[in-house]
């Protein structure tokens, strides 16, 4: 039985900032969103896009610049919520910025779409800036409450692309950079063409190569990762 | 993490020495969640840290409140601040959040406070079939009075409270003296609970029992809330005997709202209930062409003419859609046109394509191609069957997020290598064949439907 040396714990937290978000073809949105932060004409925007677009990346960079700023704003993953109350929800008004994240987990919840529905009220009369993501448009939720489809959709509705495959090397290559890791071109398109390649998938892998990488003392190569992808998969 | 010192804001502070601790220590998700929403007061040897509400304090008290002390201890040894974690907010502590009632001198005196918004009047709404009736009875409301209660419903969207705080910016345009309240059935419902749980649950009552106009907007919100219901009926029957005007907005007519008690129901139509309707095309253009000039943005009619035919169902959703239109003109640096419109709206419809599966692309091009499914995943190499396999394997790739191998599982277990060779074929064939051109966009059409 061979032994694997376990790393320490000290990988970095990758954290999501404008800078280290590749935009490829969701420009319109990456701008949009800077802009709004600056220009505050408009209070509330709604970003839909399938898994792995980039939308909570996108809310927590807000977060980031937002704070910045000496400010405060929170992010709410209603995903992370929506077993527990509502009470999440209670006095976030008085913050400086509201990003609720993944709205799709309290659809079909009578007490959460209220909640959110009266959370909207109170962030638009005090003129808070809110950004809300869901994996569909509103109107495509299946939410029982028309009053929170019909407020949902009152700031534009953004929908974020997939990246295509060049920006999705040049994604895991800022991010496999920020963990202090070298990935080539030829590494970084063996994992678009062998892995799901949605860059939430894609960022999973990146940590596990890391962690591996740091474990097992080794560069990142093709057959580094071909080893790593097939045991990983084996085990599942 | 905003810092405030007896009001006053200070620079790189003990508490911005924590939070760049916490950002490194914390992962992204935690940091935005638990410690970007506080807000921190520095004051006579004590940090305060002001959370929104009990469950960020709980979480904070529960996973970071030792690591905030030692922070503390190591940048400040000598004289260490006490924390203190509470809920609140910076509002409470630099300015008093002006209270409805306020009490002087042991008497309740109201304050001007009315909760209109002046941009919602009678000259920014804008008047359609849909919503002449309202707005004429709205009209009347406003400058005789007559109609007690006038209750307005409709659909979502459609400008309910518009029409609602227009008569009440209207009252105070007449008579600025007037005490006029707009508030939403949540507000009425929680000043009434906080009332009662400080003890003045009289000065509640004596409040709205005085104003000259009260406007509640959703009262389809107090269904179920008994409480709230029993102290509204009270207050609507004084206003009422003293000839004060109520205004109502419900999603419908009073008579089938649910969860209301039936005295209420009652009560609420004995005035005048008028309907809104959705708006025509005629009006959906115009609101448009209103929109566009606040936002000082030029619209062809054009435009608004495109956007007014797709969008149907509420003011809202036109809002929506124009905001994104001059998002997107914005970040071009160019004019709205009828081309950006197009394209800008299409954006969702490409959204659309994005959620379809490989079994949906598969049936979508067999049933193109008229040949049986199964011939995709065959072994079949006859041009009449190779052809819409690639073309399939390449609409696999670019709209779903399918690895190689497993689109190529799913084509009857071809190898990966097979996948990138039909779309690397697809790629050329479609700027050079126009016929391969035209089937792709028509499935892309067809899938994005």
């Amino acid at each position: 039985m061979t032994t694997t040396q376990l790393p320490l714990g000290v990988t970095l937290h990758d954290s999501a900032t404008f800078a280290n978000y590749v935009p490829g073809i969701n420009q319109v949105i990456y701008q949009t969103l800077q802009q709004l932060i600056v220009s505050q004409e408009q209070n509330y925007l709604y970003l839909c896009g399938t898994e792995g677009t980039g939308k909570t990346h996108l809310l927590q960079a807000v977060c980031q610049q937002i704070g910045q700023q000496g400010k405060t704003p929170i992010y709410l993953p209603l995903r992370y919520f929506c077993q527990v109350d509502v009470s999440i929800l209670e006095g976030v008004e008085t913050r400086d910025c509201v990003c609720i994240d993944d709205i799709q987990a309290i659809v079909g919840l009578p007490q959460w779409e209220e909640a959110l529905f009266h959370l909207f009220n109170r962030l638009k009369d005090n003129q808070t800036l809110q950004i809300i993501s869901g994996n569909v448009s509103p109107q495509e939720l299946g939410l029982q409450l028309p009053d929170l489809i019909s407020r949902l959709a009152w700031g534009g509705i953004f929908a974020l692309q997939s990246l295509d495959d060049d920006s999705k090397i040049q994604a895991l290559q800022i991010h496999a950079a920020r963990r202090g890791l070298i990935l080539s071109d030829e590494v970084a398109l063996y994992l678009i063409r062998h892995c799901t390649r949605d860059m939430h998938n894609l960022m999973k892998w990146l940590e596990r190569i890391d962690y591996a990488s740091l474990a097992a003392q080794r560069k990142i190569t093709i057959p580094f990762i071909r080893t790593l992808l097939t045991e990983l998969t084996d085990n599942k | 993490m905003s810092l405030i010192n007896g009001g006053l804001v200070v620079a790189a502070s003990l508490w911005n020495q924590c939070v760049k601790h916490l950002e490194r220590e914390l992962s992204s998700q935690d940091f935005n969640m638990w410690i970007r929403p506080l807000q921190a007061i520095e004051a006579s040897g004590c940090l305060r840290l002001l959370a929104p509400n009990q469950f960020v304090l709980d979480w904070v008290k529960q996973h970071v409140q030792l690591r905030i002390e030692e922070i503390l201890r190591r940048c400040q040894p000598k004289s260490t601040p006490s924390l203190i974690l509470q809920i609140g907010s910076r509002q409470q502590f630099t300015s008093q959040s002006k209270p409805l009632m306020t009490a002087v001198g042991g008497h309740t005196v109201t304050t001007p406070i009315n909760r209109l918004n002046s941009q919602l009047t009678f000259s920014t709404f804008i008047l359609g079939k849909s919503n002449q009736l309202a707005r004429a009875a709205a009209l009347q409301v406003a400058e005789q009075g007559g109609y007690n209660p006038l209750f307005i419903y409709g659909g979502v969207g459609l400008g309910k409270t518009h029409l609602m705080q227009a008569i009440g910016n209207q009252i105070i345009a007449k008579r600025p003296q007037a005490k006029v309240l707009y508030l939403r059935s949540e507000q009425f419902v929680n000043e009434m609970v906080k009332a009662l749980r400080e003890k003045k649950i009289n000065e509640f009552k004596q409040f709205y029992r005085s104003l000259d106009a009260l406007l509640i907007d959703d009262i389809q919100f107090f269904a179920h809330k008994i409480q709230s219901q029993e102290e509204l009926f009270h207050t609507f029957n004084v206003l009422l005997e003293e000839k004060k005007q109520i205004i109502l907005t419900g999603d419908r007519p009073p008579q089938i709202i649910a969860g209301l008690e039936d005295r209420l129901r009652s009560r609420f139509s004995w005035g005048l209930t008028v309907n809104v309707m959705p708006p025509d095309f005629e009006t959906r253009v115009a609101i448009l062409m209103a929109k566009a000039q606040f936002a000082h943005v030029h619209l062809p009619e054009e435009v608004s003419q495109f956007i007014a035919d797709h969008v149907h169902s509420n003011v809202r959703e036109l809002e929506g859609a124009l905001h994104r239109l001059i998002a997107t003109a914005r970040f071009m640096q160019q004019t709205v046109t009828l081309e950006s419109a197009q394209t800008t709206l299409q954006d969702l419809l490409h959204f659309h394509s994005q959620l379809v599966t490989l079994n949906g692309i598969q049936k979508t091009v067999a049933e193109y191609f008229k040949i049986p499914i199964a011939d995709l995943s065959s072994r079949r190499r006859h041009r009449l069957v190779a052809r819409p396999r690639q073309i399939a394997m390449f609409l696999s790739k670019e709209l779903t997020q399918h690895s190689l191998p497993e689109i190529g599982k799913a084509f009857g277990g071809r190898d990966h290598t097979t996948v990138m060779y039909s779309c690397k074929t697809i790629a050329k064939l479609k700027t050079a064949d126009h016929q391969i051109n035209q089937d792709y966009t028509n499935l892309l059409q067809l899938l994005s439907a």
